[in-house]
């Protein structure tokens, strides 16, 4: 395993900037005003800026909603739930997903061709996830969210989502139609409906080949093709955290649809903020992944 | 009633009339507002215009830009140094005018900027309660953003720059003897102006302070920026490894 040791550096490189650039820290509004529309969470058992993880992922796994004593805050626009504030850890499942992605993908050479040799090839060094190139990642590969946080911007009209780490998402809510004339693209065309006090939000119209799923030892990634549809349910329960589930369609790669976990998501303190940096690709990175590409074809050579 | 009083009484009605017609014609100039009262910014925005200095066109005040520079503060610098040719974004004001179009949307007491260009964004508190407490705020590259009205203008205080953006590009040279480089530095402090004046038209202004390299302060003209009829932004993500230059040139944004 001569590949192991620079792949564990690279991750590890890429793991400490994203680590440098998330924080979460309240906001210095300077008001002790907490309240969302009228809503005040912040007291009680509210999720708190420098709890750690494992006892925010108890406490939301053990919690049982109660939206009399802490109802979800509404928009003042439209008077549905308001989605908008710092959300973690997002990595707790209230339910897991039914089946493993992986047992849905079809078998055949084609699929494996696109699975392999996807426009970013050489998955096997590690160096090729989507994530290492600055391209988004966070909303199809893996879909289950991550032990970081999240900040939800929600206005008249529009929703965007900020994770940490990579690049945000807007997404359009209401009945206007879609731009059909737009390119496909990384990030897709998202487009959220109420079904009640669910936002259900749809995204279509991606490039070829995202990742769903990274490759895991031997697994190649599991790639999407163009036909890929994301569908997302995202509710709030109670205003102290939401409740997310995403399906995923792809009549090209996959014999049906996959439905992730069920996530439960802790809303943190209202004056919480993020700070989220653009990706850039990291200079040492690039220069270790140029090495290796240098030895590999010395080797080939001989 | 004496002469007095009725001379009083004749000026005060005069001046009642007066207020109540310029109230009614500023009430009637105003742009559109949100549901909650607030002057109204959100759409996707473009600038009418190009913005900059090239082929003997100084449309941003450059020439007085060049000349606010310490001579240290550009050694060693050249237009190749731009950010932006290594997907690095600049902040606000440079960020209004790269070409692509910006997002604006809002909820009560919060104003938030999307950029099509690199892409980036701001998350503007607008309640004017916020404060910039520099040792506590992380360096950014768009800065860190606290907001209030002065009647229908947001009036936009951005401190905790990382100094790593550009005031304009490496393109831009107001005069031939001009460098051509516009760096900036973490003590950098900008004061934006932003006006709705009718439904299709948004005006930006931006007053630059920076101590790091700047002897005194530089203003941008007043920019204006057109409604957009699309839906959002698009999408344009600048990956380093295809080339920073034919990101920009594929996306039609202006360095």
């Amino acid at each position: 395993m001569r590949l192991k040791s620079p792949v564990v550096a690279a991750v590890l490189i890429c793991a400490s900037s994203l680590v440098a650039i998330a924080q979460i820290r309240p906001d210095n509004r300077g008001d002790k005003d907490a309240s969302i529309f009228g809503v005040d969470w912040s007291k009680g058992d509210a999720p708190l800026v420098g709890e750690s993880r494992e006892a925010a992922a108890k406490r939301l796994l053990g919690y049982t909603p109660d939206p009399a004593k802490y109802p979800p805050p509404r928009t003042p626009w439209d008077h549905k739930p308001y989605f908008g504030g710092v959300w973690w850890p997002s990595d707790v499942e209230l339910a897991k997903a039914p089946v493993p992605l992986e047992t849905l993908y079809k078998k055949g050479p084609e699929i494996q061709a696109h699975r392999d040799s996807i426009a970013l090839a050489n998955w096997k060094n590690g160096f090729s996830r989507p994530m290492f190139n600055c391209i988004p990642s966070r909303i199809v590969e893996g879909n289950t969210g991550g032990p970081i946080s999240t900040q939800v911007v929600h206005g008249p009209g529009l929703m965007a989502v900020f994770p940490e780490a990579g690049n945000y998402r807007l997404i359009r809510i209401g009945d206007a139609p879609r731009n059909t004339a737009r390119k496909p693209s990384y990030m897709g065309d998202a487009v959220g409906h109420w079904e009640g006090d669910t936002l259900v939000v749809e995204t279509t119209n991606f490039k070829d080949g995202m990742w769903l799923g990274g490759p895991q030892g031997q697994r190649a990634p599991q790639t999407a093709s163009d036909a890929l549809r994301v569908v997302e349910r995202w509710t709030v329960p109670d205003a102290r955290f939401l409740e997310y589930r995403v399906t995923i369609y792809d009549d090209k790669m996959l014999t049906g649809p996959w439905t992730g976990p069920t996530l439960r998501i802790g809303r943190t303190r209202n004056d919480a903020v993020i700070e989220a940096q653009p990706c850039f690709e990291d200079p040492v990175l690039v220069k270790m992944e140029e090495e290796y590409q240098a030895k590999q074809r010395e080797k080939g050579q001989q | 009633m004496n002469i007095r009083g009725i001379l009083i009484t004749i000026l005060a009605a005069v001046a009642a009339i007066f207020l109540a017609t310029a109230g009614h014609i500023n009430a009637q100039t105003a742009g559109p507002k949100t549901a909650w009262g607030e002057p109204d910014l959100s759409g996707v925005w473009k600038v009418a215009a190009p913005v900059g200095a090239r082929g003997g066109k100084d449309t941003l005040n450059l020439a007085r830009l060049d000349r606010l520079y310490k001579p240290d503060a550009r050694k060693s610098v050249s237009p190749k140094d731009d950010p932006s040719l290594r997907c690095r974004p600049s902040p606000f004001p440079r960020a209004a005018f790269m070409g692509g179009s910006i997002e604006i949307t809002q909820a009560p007491g919060m104003t938030y900027v999307f950029t099509e260009a690199f892409p980036t964004y701001r998350i503007i508190p607008t309640d004017g309660k916020r404060r910039l407490t520099a040792d506590f705020l992380i360096p950014y590259f768009m800065g860190n953003s606290a907001a209030h009205w002065e009647a229908d203008t947001l009036v936009v205080d951005v401190v905790s720059f990382n100094g790593e953006g550009w005031l304009a590009s490496g393109e831009d040279k107001p005069s031939t003897g001009s460098p051509g480089v516009w760096p900036t530095s973490d003590q950098m402090k900008v004061t934006e102006r932003w006006r709705r004046a009718n439904a299709d038209t948004l005006e930006y202004q931006a007053r630059v302070e920076d101590p790091g390299v700047l002897t005194g302060p530089w203003e941008t003209p007043r920019i204006t920026l057109k409604r957009q009829n699309v839906d959002r932004i698009e999408e344009a993500m600048c990956i380093e490894r295809d080339g920073a230059s034919a990101y920009l040139e594929r996306y039609g944004l202006k360095n």
